[in-house]
């Protein structure tokens, strides 16, 4: 299975002009719970996915907005000359279909 | 001081100049609000806007939307707040509101008291704060040292609620303030009524953005809050929207890096142990948010320039070139530095270049490829003859497989190069710190004028 098939919702977004954000939000608590518990959502795992450093990868848990998200720094800053997305709106490419165990 | 038990709180949308519901709005304030605030900032669309203080904003639409909440606020007695003026709050985008505001008293007759707020810092102002040790970046902000003053455009403080309050107790019925924490625009009048508490600050960021925190936002527009000693409650204007428990929750993730800790000045709200209520079908309480006060710090954006942008699109579709295409593009860029050398005398370590090519010349079925040549030069002159020695370049550099003249790149426009508005002038972020303040009004300058 992949992360679109499960989540409602998988965006990336500037969180001010040196740091990135992903949020995967999900419709219904099983499939929260469920992405919640896979290895492949794992802070390590998605470090490795955008090429970061694990311990600059922050993972958030927020199950009231059914909600995983992960914040980390740019590599460019937002707007800096070699950045080529300003809002850092189209990085949640690597999670789209990301394979979940079934 | 006054206080009161419940504070009404008006979002007239996310973002001024957005062109809100006005039917929503005049709904809204059938509630009697005691704010009408609205946003009218950002970071988010990059260093240009501080740069040159030019707002994103269309000047007409950011007059409709002044106009209808200053109207009908002077009116009714409610003040009207604006913060982050003109995108960047900067003191020139404060000043271009500014006088969006005079010519609308004017034309409508209307008479009031204007506090006008600005933010921006001197470079002697922030070498004081650096001297002293407190000067301190945010997580991923690069270094500022005292070197980087000298090539420092702008420096914005982003100021937290107390200017508003200051400016609101001394009678002020509009106020126009530079860059302030989108929060502090809905936080300020609950807490001059004597709620400073986690509820006025969580619900300042669910309203932040208008109507986005609905379950499904039909159209943009006003928001309300009713702030509380022991809770919150929110509600779309509009009768046919709603927010629920999980609408609300979700906008504490929006563009922030910490979903249960929002930093402000002054404070730490702490929304992690919130609980959502459905209060009716349409509106939701929050309680159990937590507020920290802490030591007093402003956040300060700061940019410098970087020169002057030229930029060139190119679509190649010959499909002998996409199967070369990466050594071709390399060739160009390689020819295109040495005429730049030859003919201009300008050597690459003098500008910047790139290329970014959109669409896969790998993938068979591909027949067009895009490439955005982009190039930042120290003057407008220079900039203008490395963009045009680029795309004349690559229109010209051949592959073997064809014998004569050859023509590669095909250009949607003539010129082939554009510039950036303002002559391309072009900026990078280089301050995203705090420094640590004596009192929160230490970097504003207020300004009161009578309409």
């Amino acid at each position: 299975m992949k992360l679109y098939q499960l989540a409602k919702l998988i965006r990336s977004k500037n969180a001010g002009p040196f740091m990135l954000t992903l949020d995967i939000l999900f419709a219904d608590d099983e499939s929260y719970h469920k992405a919640a518990a896979c290895e492949q959502l794992s802070a390590e795992h998605v470090a490795q996915l955008y090429g970061i450093a694990p311990e600059r990868m922050r993972r958030y848990l927020v199950p009231k907005a059914r909600a995983i998200k992960f914040s980390f720094p740019r590599v460019h800053p937002s707007g800096d000359f070699l950045d080529t997305d300003l809002y850092g709106c189209q990085q949640h490419r690597p999670l789209v279909e990301l394979e979940l165990p079934d | 001081m006054k206080s009161k038990s419940e504070v009404c709180v008006l979002a007239a949308a996310g973002m001024l100049g957005s062109s809100f519901d006005k039917e929503a709005f005049m709904q809204a304030l059938s509630y009697n609000p005691d704010v009408i605030g609205c946003d009218s900032g950002t970071s988010d669309s990059g260093p240009f806007y501080p740069g040159t203080g030019i707002p994103r904003m269309n000047r007409k639409a950011a007059k409709r939307d002044l106009e209808l909440m200053i109207v009908e606020g002077v009116r009714r007695g409610i003040p009207v707040l604006i913060g982050s003026a003109g995108t960047s709050g900067s003191d020139p985008a404060v000043s271009w509101m500014v006088d969006i505001v005079r010519e609308i008293a004017s034309e409508q007759n209307l008479h009031f008291k204007l506090a006008e707020i600005k933010t921006e810092l001197t470079r002697e102002q922030l070498a004081a704060y650096m001297k002293a040790g407190k000067l301190h970046p945010l997580e991923g902000a690069p270094q500022f040292e005292e070197k980087d003053l000298d090539t420092l455009t702008r420096c914005i403080s982003v100021v937290g609620p107390e200017p508003f309050i200051e400016a609101v107790n001394n009678g002020a019925q509009v106020v126009i303030c530079g860059r302030c924490t989108d929060t502090s625009i809905y936080s300020a009048i609950p807490i001059m009524y004597g709620l400073d508490n986690g509820y006025a600050w969580h619900a300042a960021k669910v309203l932040e953005c208008g109507t986005l925190a609905t379950v499904l936002e039909k159209r943009h527009g006003s928001m309300l809050a009713w702030i509380r000693e022991d809770s919150a409650s929110l509600e779309p204007a509009a009768g046919d929207m709603a927010v629920s428990p999980v609408s609300a929750a979700s906008h504490a993730l929006y563009e922030n890096s910490d979903p249960f800790y929002l930093l402000e000045p002054g404070r730490n709200v702490i929304t992690k142990d919130a609980v959502y209520i459905q209060e009716t079908d349409r509106r939701v309480k929050i309680v159990g948010s937590q507020l920290e006060k802490m030591p007093y710090t402003v956040k300060l954006e700061g940019v410098r320039f970087e020169g002057y942008r030229r930029v060139s699109i190119a679509g190649v579709s010959d499909p002998l070139i996409l199967k070369q295409f990466d050594s071709w593009l390399a060739e160009c860029i390689e020819q295109a530095k040495q005429k730049i050398q030859r003919g201009m005398g300008i050597s690459p370590d003098q500008y910047r270049l790139r290329h970014i090519v959109y669409g896969n010349p790998a993938d068979p079925n591909t027949t067009c490829v895009g490439v955005v040549f982009d190039i930042v030069a120290p003057t407008e002159q220079d900039a203008d003859g490395i963009i045009s020695n680029v795309w004349h370049t690559v229109l010209h550099v051949p592959i073997a497989e064809w014998e004569g003249a050859q023509s590669q790149a095909a250009f949607p426009f003539s010129p082939p190069d554009l510039q950036t508005q303002q002559g391309g002038a072009t900026y990078s972020f280089c301050l995203n710190h705090v420094i640590e303040v004596e009192a929160p009004l230490e970097t504003c300058r207020i300004r009161y004028l009578s309409l």
